[in-house]
């Protein structure tokens, strides 16, 4: 069975919000949307996003980092969304395995929000209906589209390149490699939702610096040996990043 | 299918079709039968059901505008005049394209969050659609809706009533590269439109400082005769260090593609340092040392860095010798023997204070063991690129910053090589640039400042000093005349919200008799300007994309749609007023392609300039592509034989292939010109500039003992991610993922008895704004960070609710000109009033009867 999902780069992702308003671009104008938003100009603007970006800051200052989190819905393989839904209006697909709810049955009870452990359903406030990703299915079924073209908004809009879409069910295909190659992580496995997207962690910069690379050949302070490093100075390879 | 009568249970029932389809699987689509949209249904810019798909919509592709750094490509997918939304580049539209190319030498030019929200923008409640003047008070925001006539008659006439009763520098020239940045249609200090038109016309000071980056271009003038000193961002690909000094990529990316190259570069086992005062988001992703500095020291940290080279004898002598002036005792010239050199400076002996690290330490609050850590591994990393960005330079002596990091790019030989770096500005590619007539009029004026000293001239006429506001000097009677400024233009340009010290320029435009703002929204500025005229964006007149600053590509820039509203070009109001101020010899001179329809019909003329700059584009740059073929495929990139790196033939030919453009011709460590200058009063400087890279203490930081008894925090104001200076404030997406606040270090918080949410005050005696506070362990401890741009909204006792930092900065600028934005002490306190996100509500209402699609 296919299980169509994203993989999200997390060693690459700058955080920079083009997948959030590029998703919000397509669905508000597709078929999931519109994705409304409440008071704009107001104290407390807020709207409907399918994607969004979450930062989380770890350590004390000076050793800090800060971690980009793109969240949205996973399309879980167990999804707790879909057996609370009272009218059916949640529901996986069983061709592709996308999770998607459908707008004329759904009641807005929010009881689906409240089953989601990952906090990615989206509540349209002015429809009063429950939303959320769709890993564009009106694009990645749209058979008049290129089946290259087939892929979600998000996907095509990372400048970085940080997000790749396919089949996780297929083991040979650019996700499923990846998240084998790279370490792909599920989000709070423990839950057993059994999510489809998955994460490539943070990797440390490897350090392949050599030697003779330190030092461009042509430097005269090489023939007089003037740049070699004490032995009791920090190199390269003790430098705390 | 057969169209049913009713519209609404037509609309209904093909929309069920869909979502059906979609809901169902995949059988219909695959049956290829999606159908049941009415293809003679009116598009809306919002509308959204049903939803019209993309082989229904016309694509365009054309670039995004605005002076970010970058420049994107975005296709727009429109239904008869209407965007109904907006892509990005794909990979289709350029030679030889197809859909998913990305390559090294031709990346995807892929547009960021704000590019994404640009319908946003287009559409937005604030677009100027008609004429407008003012009948309240200024920035009142009260204006009546007037006829395009009428508007420009009271220009015109106002205009020769100035310039006949004040003189030649009564209107000053605010045009910047905001709002519009092509070919032909440009807002510009230098290139721009504007000052063609008033320099033309006999009346224009010019602003000469540029905002961004002025004290960058004076060092790299200085040092390098050129402020192209930048890579293309494909060399950074090759660097095995990148010290990030005050750079930012993930928010402000300079180039096409940076990422691209970035990511690269950290695959590759480059190592990335960060410094600054706040840990970025880069650092986060490039796995970065961060190195929290005080604001303002950075020259200090790299003298004690210079000093640590030069003592361990990790300096390129050779490259030193061969290409460098005044960096020690032996390579200073002839004539100037017995002035200081760098190295002695360095070394102490001067002044008796060697620069050594520990002296470092003190200033800058970077612990020795750090400065001598950073110093050897960028000097024994080969190659190792030293990215100065501009903003440390907007500081008070800001220019010191930018000569010492030439100092350090020089004395280790990163100069001219592939994965080191000399920015500076770091412009690179050269871009044939302009497609307007630019001629001997081009650029004229009769004064030129500094550009945030303008509100001090005019408070202070006629008791002015030419070095207060930085008098440009000139060969004619007018040398020395200090403008009485009677009236001011903004052209892509909302400098009244942008430029320091927001309260005295309140103070100085009062006393002005005409201000125009010609824009495609209201901005904070238009609502103290008398007449407002709307703008065309880029999306409704035709033009070529340029890159900013780096990238090597042009854009093809149809009219998308129709201009929205009564909006006219800048390029068509210059030229209707040329001929209405000096009739057909100044309208045609203006504008030699255009008779007087120009107003009412600019397309074949627009054309005919973009065709003559295509030949340009073909001879100069050897393109082979036609026009037509450009205008078809929608980008042109061009690829190159190698990454472009700055002064790459000079050092590999050690000087057989040319030379630096300094009067040397070599890089300047000491500057020929400043050496050379004798009364620094008669300069546009205004001010001594010592003639090698010093640390001098600015007038306002941490280290100033007294002034922190009051004012204890310093304030930094970098970009934001969700806004290009303060264009896209307004944009309802953006506002929702990202909050205007001010950033401070979780202990200083806790000492004021604060938390994220708080809402406080930030304050010194220039003026005060409130912002929500957000806490965090990312900003060093008495630094508190609160982004540029926030769009001016004054209550009653004159404190702006919005959090424009700008009603704190100081309009001193650094005697290089370089602004002084990131100079200011500041307090910050709990306050009792509320934040106010958007602006002035009035100036919202106003504009909103005019939206086309209400
Ligand atoms: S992430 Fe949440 S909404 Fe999405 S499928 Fe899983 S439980 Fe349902
Ligand atoms: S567009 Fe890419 S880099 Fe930007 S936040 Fe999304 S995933 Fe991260
Ligand atoms: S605002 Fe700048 S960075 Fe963003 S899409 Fe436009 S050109 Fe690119």
């Amino acid at each position: 069975m296919t299980q169509l999902a994203l993989v999200i780069d997390l060693n690459v992702c700058v955080g920079c919000h083009a997948c959030v308003t590029s998703c919000k671009q397509w669905n508000t104008s597709g078929w999931a949307g519109p994705l409304p938003d409440q008071n704009p100009y107001e104290a407390d603007p807020s709207g409907t996003f399918f994607n969004r970006v979450q930062t989380f800051e770890i350590g004390k200052f000076p050793n800090t980092e800060t971690l980009h989190f793109p969240k949205s819905c996973l399309h879980c393989e167990e999804p707790p969304c879909v057996p609370v839904c009272p009218t059916g209006a949640s529901y996986k697909r069983e061709d592709n395995g996308v999770v998607l709810v459908d707008y004329d049955k759904c009641i807005g009870c929010k009881y689906c929000s409240w089953a989601c452990p990952y906090g990615v359903r989206e509540f349209d406030e002015k429809n009063k209906v429950m939303k959320k990703c769709t890993l564009c299915i009106d694009r990645i079924t749209d058979m008049t589209l290129p089946e290259a073209e087939r892929k979600p908004a998000c996907v095509l809009s990372c400048p970085t390149n940080a997000r790749l879409y396919g089949d996780v069910h297929d083991p040979d295909s650019e996700v499923s490699v990846a998240i084998r190659e790279r370490g792909g992580y599920q989000l709070q496995p423990e839950w057993g939702t059994q999510p489809a997207n998955h994460y490539l962690p943070r990797r440390k910069v490897r350090i392949h610096i050599h030697e003779d690379e330190l030092v461009r050949s042509d430097n005269p302070l090489v023939k007089e040996d003037l740049a070699a490093l004490p032995e009791d100075v920090d190199t390269l390879d003790d430098v705390a990043w | 299918m057969k169209e049913p009568k009713d519209p609404l249970e037509f609309l209904e029932t093909s929309l069920n079709v869909n979502r059906r389809d979609f809901l169902k699987g995949s059988a219909a689509l695959a049956a290829g039968s999606l159908v049941g949209i009415d293809a003679t249904r009116e598009a809306k810019a919002f509308a959204y059901e049903p939803y019209p798909r993309d082989d229904e919509l016309t694509t365009v592709p054309t670039s995004c505008a605005h002076n970010c750094g970058s420049r994107h490509m975005l296709v727009a997918h429109k239904k008869g005049d209407v965007i109904v939304r907006l892509s990005t580049d794909d990979g289709r539209y350029q030679k030889d394209g197809e859909f998913g190319k990305d390559t090294f030498e031709e990346p995807q030019l892929r547009a960021c969050l704000r590019g994404r929200s640009y319908r946003s923008r287009l559409y937005s409640p604030e677009r100027l659609l008609h004429p407008m003047m003012r009948v309240g008070k200024r920035g009142e925001g009260k204006f009546k809706r007037v006829s395009w006539d009428e508007a420009l008659t009271h220009v015109a006439k106002e205009m020769i009533r100035i310039r006949d009763t004040y003189g030649p520098t009564a209107l000053v020239d605010q045009s910047y590269a905001g709002a519009s940045y092509g070919v032909l249609h440009k807002s510009d200090q230098i290139e721009g439109l504007l000052g063609r038109f008033m320099g033309m016309f006999g009346c224009r000071t010019n602003s000469w400082s540029v905002p961004s980056y002025q004290g960058t271009t004076f060092s790299s003038r200085i040092t390098f005769g050129t402020i192209e000193d930048g890579n293309e961002d494909d060399a950074f690909a090759f660097s095995k260090l990148i010290i990030m000094w005050g750079w930012n990529p993930a928010y402000t990316f300079h180039g096409g593609n940076t990422f691209y190259y970035m990511r690269m570069a950290k695959q590759k086992g480059c190592k990335f340092v960060l410094i600054d005062p706040q840990y970025t988001d880069s650092a986060s992703t490039y796995d970065a040392w961060w190195i929290p500095i005080r604001p303002n020291t950075d020259a200090a940290m790299m003298a004690g860095m210079a000093h640590y080279i030069f003592t361990n004898n990790l300096h390129d002598q050779d490259f030193i010798d061969t290409f460098v002036q005044g960096m020690d005792a032996g390579t200073m010239p002839d004539w100037a023997q017995g002035q200081e050199n760098f190295k002695d400076y360095i070394l102490g002996n001067y002044d008796d204070q060697p620069k050594t690290p520990e002296w470092a330490a003190e200033i800058c609050g970077v612990s020795a063991d750090d400065i001598k850590k950073l110093a050897r591994m960028y000097a024994t990393t080969k190659p190792a690129a030293l990215k100065a960005s501009w903003s440390p330079g907007r500081n008070a002596y800001g220019e010191q910053y930018n000569r010492m990091a030439a100092a350090l790019q020089a004395m280790t030989g990163n100069i001219g090589v592939l994965g080191g770096c000399a920015e500076g500005v770091g412009k690179a590619w050269h871009a044939e640039a302009v497609a307007y007539p630019y001629d001997q009029y081009a650029n004229t004026w009769f004064a030129s400042i500094k550009s945030d000293r303008w509100a001090h001239c005019v408070l202070n006429y006629p008791n002015v000093k030419r070095e207060e506001i930085g008098l440009w000097p000139r060969t004619d009677e007018l040398d020395g005349v200090i403008p009485n400024i009677k009236g001011i233009f903004w052209q892509g340009s909302d400098w009244f919200n942008q430029l320091t010290n927001i309260n005295k320029e309140i103070a100085a435009i009062n006393k002005l008799e005409l201000v125009v703002c010609m824009d495609s929204t209201i901005t904070p500025s238009g609502l103290y300007a008398d007449v407002l005229l709307p703008i065309a964006t880029h999306f409704e007149r035709h033009d070529v994309a340029l890159p900013w600053y780096k990238g090597h590509y042009y854009i093809h820039r149809p009219k998308v749609i129709e201009p929205m509203g009564e909006s006219k070009t800048d390029f068509q109001v210059f030229t209707e007023l040329a001929w209405r101020i000096g009739g057909e010899k100044f309208g045609r001179t203006y504008n030699p392609k255009a008779g007087r329809d120009y107003f009412d019909n600019p397309d074949p003329v627009d054309e005919a300039y973009l065709v003559d700059w295509w030949h340009k584009v073909q001879s100069h740059q050897g393109v082979e592509m036609s026009w037509e073929e450009f205008k078809n495929t929608g980008s042109y990139k061009f690829k190159l034989d190698r990454p472009h790196v700055a002064f790459q033939d000079i050092v590999e030919s050690r000087m057989q292939n040319g030379q630096w453009q300094t009067s040397s011709g070599k890089i300047e460590i000491f500057s020929t010109q400043l050496a050379q200058t004798k009364d620094f009063t008669r300069t546009a400087w205004g001010y001594p500039i010592p003639a090698i890279p010093k640390w001098i203490e600015p007038w306002e930081w941490l280290g100033e003992k007294e002034k922190i008894k009051k004012h204890p925090f310093h304030m930094i104001s970098p970009h934001p991610r969700w806004r290009t200076h303060s264009i896209f404030h307004n944009i309802p997406w953006l506002r929702e993922t990202y909050d205007q606040e001010l950033t401070m270090n979780a202990s200083d918080a806790r000492k004021l008895g604060l938390k994220t949410g708080d809402t406080v005050e930030v304050f010194n005696d220039r003026g005060k704004c409130i912002v929500p506070l957000y806490v965090t362990e990312r900003c060093m401890p008495g630094v508190v960070v609160l982004h540029e741009g926030a769009w001016l909204d004054l209550d009653q006792e004159g404190d702006d609710l919005s959090g424009n930092p700008d009603v704190l900065t100081l309009d001193e600028p650094s005697p290089a000109g370089a602004f002084a934005y990131n100079t200011v002490l500041c307090d910050v306190r709990k306050s009792d009033k509320a934040h106010r996100p958007g602006w002035d509500q009035l100036a919202t209402a106003r504009s909103h009867v005019f939206r086309r699609d209400l």
